[in-house]
């Protein structure tokens, strides 16, 4: 009963595999070019409105489907929401490329971009 | 020690039908107990990513495969799912429902497996990733492709999860299905 938790090789080698996974998925945005940020907001799959945060002056918010976002210089955020569980409102402030919020039960999605990379809506 | 722990898992399964009714009903309330308490930790935690929890019901989830199989785990899972949608939404039911059958999949090909060379964490960590799966792919379908950005927060967490369930899940399980054995 030294090793209490158990942990064998298989877990060892699981485990490996999908933090190897996650670095590689955590990589690229990080070198990402970050110049200009661009907020995408989604709306039912469809894209909903793209907000250049980067020329933003004052900040304002916008509704789309029942949720209130607010837009401010280099940022974007859920302010509220019609939904349950707020999750939305939970993720924060949104600045970095590939940073991603959703408010799943009202269909918005919210994702920064930094212009060069372009992600096709699939609708699925 | 490992051949008395086998054995004792083992021994749930020829429990009288009222006692396995009994254990059943253990189970689906400390499911939903654990599902519950960490809705209401992992919100308040801050500087988490919306909607990372640890998956602590996996937990009774992994119990109920090892001890009942297939039938076993599928049955807390839709416990489980039914107690989201009651509580937290049409949505939140769904989620849980598509993930957590697809945790069923991946949980009843690798519980038997479960021995030697592989604990509950790598099991652990596997349902876990596979029920984020579900619930991503549940999301996409549901608000469009963009929600694949939230996929590697997911990911990392599910991996935290899934070593900590598997974790607690290898200490406790001798203990509880004494416990359970002994009702």
């Amino acid at each position: 009963m030294k090793n209490t938790i158990g942990l064998k090789k298989g877990d060892a080698l699981i485990i490996l595999l999908f933090a190897v996974l996650c670095v590689l998925l955590f990589l690229p945005p990080l070198f990402a070019y970050s110049g200009n940020v661009t907020a995408v907001i989604w709306c039912g799959g469809e894209k909903f409105r793209e907000i250049d945060l980067s020329s933003v002056e004052e900040s304002y918010e916008i509704e789309v489907n029942g949720c209130v976002l607010s837009v401010e210089k280099g940022k974007i955020a859920f302010v509220s929401s019609t939904c349950r569980d707020k999750l939305c409102k939970k993720s924060g402030h949104l600045s970095k490329n590939g940073d991603t919020a959703a408010c799943v039960p009202n269909k918005v999605v919210v994702r920064i971009e930094n212009g060069k990379e372009t992600f096709d809506a699939v609708a699925s | 020690m490992k051949t008395e722990k086998k054995l004792s898992t083992q021994s749930l399964r020829d429990l009288t039908k009222t006692k396995k009714v009994c254990v059943f009903g253990l189970l689906g309330a400390l499911c939903l107990v654990l599902s519950l308490l960490e809705n209401l930790i992992f919100p308040a935690v801050p500087f988490l990513p919306a909607g990372a929890k640890a998956g602590l019901s996996n937990i009774v989830t992994m119990f109920a495969a090892n001890a009942f199989g297939f039938t076993g785990a599928l049955y807390i899972t839709l416990l489980k799912a039914l107690f989201a949608f009651v509580t937290r939404g049409a949505v939140a039911g769904l989620m849980s429902f598509c993930g957590g059958i697809l945790s069923v999949l991946a949980l009843s090909l690798t519980i038997k497996k479960q021995g030697k060379n592989l604990s509950f964490i790598g099991i652990g960590v596997l349902c876990a990733v596979c029920f984020n799966l579900g619930q991503l792919l549940c999301a996409c379908a549901l608000s469009g492709a963009a929600m694949l950005g939230y996929g590697k927060y997911l990911l990392l967490f599910a991996v935290i999860g899934g070593t900590l369930t598997g974790a607690v899940l290898n200490a406790v399980l001798p203990r509880l299905t004494e416990q359970l054995r002994n009702l």
